[in-house]
């Protein structure tokens, strides 16, 4: 925790300090280190943490064996961006002894596949929309930042969720089962729902490290706001030293509050219109409400400053709304639509693709691998750094 | 474990086959569908990088046409003459710019370096020879590796669409702003326009330009090698006496043109080494008369002659 104070968050707390005092007249010069942040830094502070606190709880015994220990700490496929392992799911792993399982590494290929693909042809494509819009918010309308923060919506689950799948894919071709950390996030009809199904191994990590220790929700009603708030903005403050994210996780903890106060924060446990194939209209409706909520919050990530976060939703909420977008990206559209049409009927899986095409011939699952192959070649977006790397 | 492997490697070998076949389709319908045409009354033509862009006003030169392409090497001039010359019988002459900044080794970049092989590498890759193919892939594999999906992408694009190569892939670029403008706001131009002249000579850059000799002879198409004015604060001279030793030693047998003291003033040049609108206008008012009244004789007696060799005739004619 010291490492991830000194370097993630000592600048901050010495910059807003000096804001602080400057609101008051009294100027002082921040004294700042200005070091370069180590990559992945959260994500293996936390991983780390899980094992000493689980220790702590006498969940699991302390590791002596060294060479596992190391390999738990530094197992490279979740070391830059998660998931964020535990110590009981993950050591246990690599004490037993793996035989090569075919299908394991067959579905971790696939799992790869499919993570690449949301990477290189959805990401990286939005991103370039998102980007363009974004940079230069000023020069556009209303509804050309609506397009702006759902493409960056959309390019954050698949940067992000993409990354997940390649290391959960990497992982099983060494015959290990890392945490599952995207469920379809984007179809989720609550805010709760949603909470559960993006970045699942660091929800649950405060979950249970925090939210549950401060007393979770069997407390009262204060508590609960209060606790509410705690791990939400705390989550904000971990993906950055910087006011966007803590406003980011406020905005979160508001959304998800009503739902925790009228105790309907667990209503939505399965994956929409399970066993059907399509939603009913109030399924459709809360799905979108929910997007919308999530993208709206999505602003503050990735705006550049709270007061550029605020120019946005300002121009948004203006009349100019009810012009058409500056900017018609019609071929990422299609490949989005596409992107999650799949997604949708593959929803019942791990990921995607994991059963939409078992059972089907050979020859039918090797075209589509070689016809995503050919996305990933054809389709590819301008090349984009994995955001969550910055964390 | 095993049955992993083959299975793995089988369809490893479908999906390079399959890309395979879709780059040489691609490449089959793009030379079908795009093509090199210029205009009939064209006899001359200019090739180069952004030196000779900048400054030959085609519009005001009768019976030439500029197809010059900033950042352009050797590399990528050899098959745009190739299939200029393939598809133009008109043609009778071709100028090559030939200057100091073409010689220097960190002009090698312009063939695989990571902007270029996602711009030229593309855009001629159905032009180019098998061997130069081989080049690419064998000096940077990394890169090549990284900006594939790009080429493949750009061929499959000009497979289906129609191109002009030689209007669109090159042509005269007038320039704004004059030295001192630029000596004001140096900082504002981007390092990467300009090359950083050593001392050396590239190799790949006279095995390319050696072939585009040969190739020119072969089909009997006179050859003139050019050198744009530059201006005398201009760092690229740093090279100079090698480029004098490769043009009295390896170039004899070649015409050589030498304008690069063509009388300008410091008005008429962007920056030290590109002429402006109005450098360009003059240079290319004094082309056209020497093209048309001059060029049939001046290279009787000499295969290398500079703007006061001409000149310094001129005045002993009279």
């Amino acid at each position: 925790m010291g490492f991830l104070g000194i370097f993630k968050y000592f600048d901050f707390f010495a910059a807003s300090l000096a804001s602080a005092f400057a609101s008051i007249h009294i100027h002082l010069d921040p004294w700042t280190l200005g070091l370069i942040l180590p990559v992945g830094i959260s994500f293996y502070t936390f991983h780390g943490l899980s094992y000493v606190i689980d220790i702590y709880h006498n969940k699991i015994k302390a590791e002596h064996n060294f060479v596992d220990y190391s390999l738990f700490v530094s197992f490279f496929p979740l070391l830059v961006a998660g998931p964020i392992e535990r110590a009981t799911h993950l050591l246990p792993q690599i004490k037993k002894t793996r035989n090569f399982d075919y299908s394991q590494a067959v579905d971790g290929l696939r799992q790869i596949l499919w993570g690449l693909f949301k990477k290189v042809v959805i990401a990286d494509n939005c991103a370039e929309v998102a980007n363009q819009i974004f940079n230069h918010s000023s020069d556009y309308n209303g509804m050309t930042l609506v397009l702006g923060a759902v493409m960056f919506s959309i390019q954050i689950y698949g940067d992000f969720s993409g990354y997940s799948d390649i290391a959960l894919g990497t992982a099983r071709l060494f015959g290990i089962e890392l945490l599952k950390n995207f469920a379809f996030p984007y179809f989720s009809r609550d805010i709760a729902e949603f909470w559960r199904r993006w970045h699942i191994s660091l929800s649950s990590w405060f979950r249970d490290y925090l939210y549950i220790p401060l007393g979770g929700s069997k407390v009262g009603v204060w508590k609960k706001v209060r606790n509410t708030f705690i791990i939400f903005v705390v989550s904000g403050f971990w993906h950055g030293a910087n006011w966007t994210f803590i406003i980011w996780g406020f905005l979160n903890a508001l959304f998800i509050l009503p739902s925790i106060l009228s105790n309907t924060n667990r209503t939505n446990m399965q994956i929409v219109a399970c066993e059907k194939t399509f939603p009913n209209f109030k399924e459709v409706a809360s799905i979108v409400l929910t997007f919308l909520l999530a993208t709206f919050a999505w602003i503050f990530f990735r705006a550049e400053s709270v007061v550029h976060a605020f120019q946005i939703i300002q121009t948004i909420f203006s009349l100019s709304i009810i012009n058409a977008p500056e900017i018609l990206p019609k071929a990422t559209l299609l490949l989005v639509i596409a992107f999650f049409i799949v997604e949708w009927f593959g929803r019942m899986g791990n990921y995607a693709l994991q059963f939409i095409f078992s059972g089907k011939p050979f020859l039918w699952r090797w075209s589509i691998y070689i016809a995503l192959i050919a996305c990933v070649f054809f389709f590819t977006g301008k090349e984009q750094a994995f955001i969550y790397f910055q964390f | 474990m095993k049955q992993f492997l083959t299975r793995l490697s089988l369809f490893s070998l479908c999906v390079l086959g399959l890309l395979m076949i879709l780059i040489a389709t691609s490449s089959w319908l793009a030379i079908k569908n795009n093509d090199f045409k210029i205009k009939k009354n064209t006899t001359y033509v200019l090739l180069g990088h952004s030196h000779a862009k900048c400054a030959y006003n085609d519009s005001i030169i009768l019976n030439f046409e500029n197809f010059s392409q900033s950042g352009e090497s050797y590399f990528y001039t050899l098959p745009k003459i190739k299939e200029i010359i393939r598809s133009n019988p008109q043609v009778k002459t071709i100028f090559l710019e030939f200057t100091n900044n073409q010689l220097t080794k960190k002009v090698e970049e312009w063939i695989a370096g990571k902007k270029y092989l996602g711009y030229y590498y593309a855009t001629y890759f159905p032009y180019i020879e098998s061997k130069s193919h081989l080049f690419v892939i064998k000096s940077q594999p990394l890169v090549y590796a990284r900006n594939l999906p790009i080429v493949c992408k750009d061929l499959l694009k000009k497979s289906i669409s129609k191109h002009q190569y030689p209007y669109e892939f090159g042509g005269f670029k007038p320039l704004q702003g004059n030295l001192d403008s630029y000596k004001t706001n140096k900082a504002q131009f981007r390092n990467e326009d300009f090359v950083e002249i050593k001392r050396g000579v590239s190799k790949i850059q006279l095995q390319y330009l050696q072939e585009i000799i040969a190739f020119l002879k072969d089909k009997k198409i006179e050859l003139i090698l050019i050198r744009s004015p530059q201006h005398k604060s201009y760092q690229g001279f740093a090279n100079e006496e090698d480029f004098n030793n490769l043009v009295k030693n390896e170039l004899v047998s070649v015409k050589f043109l030498d304008l690069v003291k063509f009388p300008l003033s410091d008005d008429d040049f962007r920056d030290p080494e590109h002429l402006n609108n109005q450098g360009a206008d003059k240079l290319s008012r004094w082309f056209n008369t020497f093209l048309n009244e001059d060029f049939s004789m001046v290279f009787h007696n000499q295969k290398h002659v500079s703007y006061q060799y001409i000149n310094e005739s001129k005045i002993t004619k009279k």
